[in-house]
């Protein structure tokens, strides 16, 4: 990857997000209401940045999880949406690139779990969401960019396997402690040990060890490819990336993810299918239940 | 438990304590180096583990200087088959704890040489401290590590595993470290914090989950890889039948 003087871009990336937003159009804003804009679901926002527009050297899109005051918590339909958008933009020509990065003080803390103890379908639907929206990201035929900060847990974590560059800050957590709550993060095994691999020493340890781990900490195993020092320079360097790879010729872009594609096992479907029945067998499991409802009761 | 070697200092030892198990190798003055009695009183402990049904966790660990010094090839070289038996009884004890339920962590002290860094390898968390010495001299000695390579080569892949078995010699557990051979790294003095925070984590975590999760990564490894490690052990031991080995390692043993 070239180098760039990444001070300097976000110096003037923070200058732009600082400016009123009647001061002039920034691909920088995401919560304020713009031009090209649309929410394919409640907890979601999608964004067109189209080349030509102020700041915008490629065109990309910007899918935000959008639901700050749950930690961005998934739902079945917020993931299914997240699906349909990923499909939808991998097929928009006015789309070279997609950034997806979340609201508020983290990326993403995982499954909406008072949801799941609330509907026993919910923990099924959310598994087999996840693991389409991993496979959407990797079939995609368009570089997609993930900016992870503050935390990426669980499902959340899940997700990050699915982008071709992950950006996170420094002290983001990641990992799987859904151990812990009886459920397997098996669903995430086959798209981790893609991600991590060659070999599959890392993604056994952090499947196994419900522990979590800091971007930091986990770099050097090929989960984030690019840190940032703060968690608010996440969401800026994860769009500078995306523009960066946005700009490159389409067509070859799309010939490189399908052949990587079918060389790692991305498009392997049945690996997929196993990963996910592995985690769908313990979906109705009495330690499942009762370690969420402990875990639900002793929530504040 | 009735045990006969329990009235003498079992080779090795099983103890359980809630959902964390610990397997020590107990043959200390040889540095735990694997003979074919230490690997039976393995497979023994293991049976007493049965199915492990309470069991969360199992620490692998070494008594002594260091967690093993690797096959004890000295007591088998001029019996004809014996090495066989020894590196089959590797390769069994090897798959036995891949295949168990429980999350199988290694805690390397000292030194984890040749097929005491394969059964390191093999266990599904590998925790050492900077200062330790892993590695596989196998090749300098000509010798073929063959039972280990599926597990090297399974877990920090095909370009490493052939640089790290092909240049022989040992590796600093810092080093070791960095090519994904352990995953954890400590200081000497931190190695049992770094073990026990681990073993906490995982005792507290759903056993069925540890499990499952753990069941689909075997999956995932495929079949072959177990089938591999077996054919190691006769790939192995052909080549310690031969002129070359016999000459290294009489040179070594006298």
């Amino acid at each position: 990857m070239a180098a760039v003087d990444s001070a300097a871009l976000l110096a003037g990336l923070s200058r732009s997000s600082n400016a009123s937003p009647h001061a002039g159009y920034s691909p920088f804003m995401t919560a304020d209401r713009r031009p090209n804009q649309a929410r394919p679901h409640e907890h979601l926002l999608l964004t067109r940045h189209l080349r030509g527009e102020p700041g915008v050297a490629a065109s990309f899109a910007h899918v935000v999880f959008d639901r700050p005051e749950k930690r961005n918590a998934l739902t079945p339909a917020m993931v299914r949406a997240f699906v349909g958008t990923i499909d939808e933009l991998a097929g928009d020509d006015d789309v070279r690139a997609v950034c997806i990065t979340g609201e508020g003080n983290l990326f993403c803390a995982g499954f909406d779990l008072p949801l799941c103890q609330a509907d026993p379908k919910a923990l099924p639907a959310l598994l087999g969401s996840l693991s389409e929206a991993v496979a959407a990201m990797r079939r995609c035929v368009k570089p997609v960019v993930i900016g992870a900060h503050g935390a990426a847990l669980a499902g959340g974590c899940a997700l990050l396997a699915g982008a071709d560059l992950v950006v996170a800050d420094r002290g983001c957590k990641l990992g799987y402690p859904v151990a812990n709550l009886g459920i397997s993060p098996a669903v995430s095994a086959p798209s981790l040990l893609t991600r991590l691999g060659p070999g599959s020493g890392a993604a056994r340890r952090r499947l196994l060890d419900p522990g979590l781990t800091t971007a930091e900490e986990a770099a050097p195993h090929n989960l984030i490819d690019v840190l940032v020092e703060l968690p608010e320079d996440v969401a800026p360097r994860a769009q500078l990336e995306s523009m960066r790879l946005a700009k490159h010729p389409p067509a070859a872009v799309a010939a490189v993810k399908r052949h990587v594609a079918s060389i790692d096992g991305s498009s392997d479907d049945e690996r997929r299918r196993v990963g996910l029945g592995a985690s769908l067998s313990l979906t109705d499991d009495a330690e499942y239940h009762s370690r969420l409802g402990a875990f639900l009761a002793g929530r504040p | 438990m009735n045990d006969p070697e329990a009235t003498t200092t079992p080779l090795a030892e099983l103890h359980a304590d809630g959902a964390v198990a610990r397997l020590v190798l107990n043959r200390t003055d040889k540095r735990n180096a694997l003979s074919l009695d230490l690997l039976d009183a393995l497979h023994a402990r293991l049976d007493d583990l049965g199915a492990a049904e309470s069991v969360n966790a199992l620490v692998v660990e070494g008594a002594g200087r260091a967690f093993c010094a690797g096959m004890d090839l000295k007591a088998v070289l001029d019996e004809p088959g014996a090495p066989l038996e020894l590196l089959t009884r590797i390769a069994e004890l090897s798959i036995r704890l891949r295949e168990l339920p429980a999350v199988v962590v290694a805690k390397v002290h000292g030194a984890a040489i040749g097929g005491g860094c394969g059964l390191a390898v093999a266990c599904d968390v590998c925790l050492t401290h900077a200062d330790a010495k892993l590695g596989f001299p196998e090749v300098d000695l000509g010798v073929c590590p063959a039972v280990v390579t599926p597990w090297l080569w399974a877990k920090v892949g095909p370009g490493r595993a052939r640089r790290v078995l092909l240049q022989g010699g040992t590796l600093s557990g810092q080093r070791a470290y960095e090519l994904g051979i352990a995953d954890e790294c400590t200081t000497r003095e931190e190695l049992d914090g770094a073990c026990g925070a681990l073993t906490g984590r995982l005792a507290k975590a759903g056993r069925n989950a540890l499990a499952a999760t753990k069941g689909l990564l075997n999956e995932l490894d495929g079949a072959a890889l177990r089938e591999h490690v077996r054919r190691g052990a006769t790939l192995s031991a052909e080549v310690i039948a031969g002129a070359e080995a016999h000459e290294k390692l009489r040179a070594i043993y006298g």
